[in-house]
């Protein structure tokens, strides 16, 4: 692109600037060679050329509704979902105590129980956490402390359960839990005044 | 390795997704349904990721079918047949 045509492509911003404003059309002109198409309208306004930046600018759109209307379905979807569990969960309580699930529950022995399923899955913040701040203090706990943030907060235990597991008493780990919080706010803190 | 077009021979699939299948699309949003799989309790999650694609593969298909967009220049409200004049006005 020459001086001369950032120029006439600058002046027609100017001439429509809130529409040049639109972030849909902004990323629109960033995305492939968009810019020179429009460029090529603005010097040669044939059918043709305003035709093409017009079917551009279609799929584009469309591309950004599908986008946009997966991800609110993705969102609202999860929602619903757990709604549907937890109501399905209330109405039929698990019936433990009785005869026929007592026999029954012998032969499912041989299943993995949640426990057994995360001690055996690598599901861990340290996989999950996305900041990378946030990662580092994580990883400059200690072992027992990470395990117990992995169990509260990614398996949902409680801190009785979680007490069972390392045959603890369930203050003691509510106090592991609480220390571990504050050391990485702690460092957190730390890290952001360096920053800075 | 089905390729989207083998089951939706729509113009604008070939025009929107050339070339892609199922696992593409469905990948591109695997980041978004992973942080939303952190909603619910941990033995539901592998059925709710299940039931999300299926409910992404559904959606797929009306979804081309049935949205529609303005084009450029009504989107912008610009009338590109007056261009030529303004142009000639403010350059030339």
């Amino acid at each position: 692109m020459n001086e001369k045509e950032k120029q006439i492509l600058e002046t027609f911003y100017e001439l429509h600037r809130e529409v040049f404003e639109n972030r849909l059309v902004k990323n629109f002109l960033k995305a492939n060679d968009n810019e020179q198409l429009l460029l090529m309208v603005l010097i040669k306004p044939t059918q043709n050329n305003i035709e093409i930046i017009d079917n551009r600018f279609k799929q584009f759109y469309q591309k950004i509704r599908i986008i946009k209307y997966i991800s609110s379905l993705i969102y609202f979807y999860t929602i619903d979902f757990d709604k549907q569990v937890s109501k399905i969960n209330k109405r039929f309580n698990l019936t433990l105590d009785d005869t026929n699930t007592v026999s029954q529950l012998q032969n499912y022995s041989s299943h993995p129980t949640a426990e057994e399923d995360y001690l055996h899955s690598n599901l861990s913040f340290n996989n999950i956490l996305e900041n990378n701040e946030l990662h580092d203090v994580f990883l400059q706990l200690t072992e027992k402390q990470q395990k117990i943030l992995n169990l509260i907060y990614i398996m949902g235990f409680s801190n009785k359960e979680v007490a069972l597991i390392f045959n603890d008493s369930a203050q003691n780990i509510s106090n592991i839990h609480r220390r571990a919080l504050r050391t990485m706010k702690r460092k957190l803190i730390e890290i952001k005044k360096e920053d800075r | 390795m089905i390729l989207l077009k083998n089951i939706y021979c729509t113009d604008r699939l070939i025009l929107l997704y050339d070339n892609k299948d199922w696992q593409d699309i469905i990948n591109d949003f695997q980041p978004k349904i992973n942080f939303n799989l952190n909603k619910v309790p941990y033995h539901d999650r592998d059925d709710l990721e299940q039931e999300i694609k299926l409910k992404i593969i559904e959606k797929l298909n009306f979804l081309l079918q049935e949205i529609e967009t303005p084009g450029f220049w009504d989107f912008t409200l610009i009338d590109p047949y007056s261009i030529k004049k303004c142009y000639n006005e403010s350059l030339y």
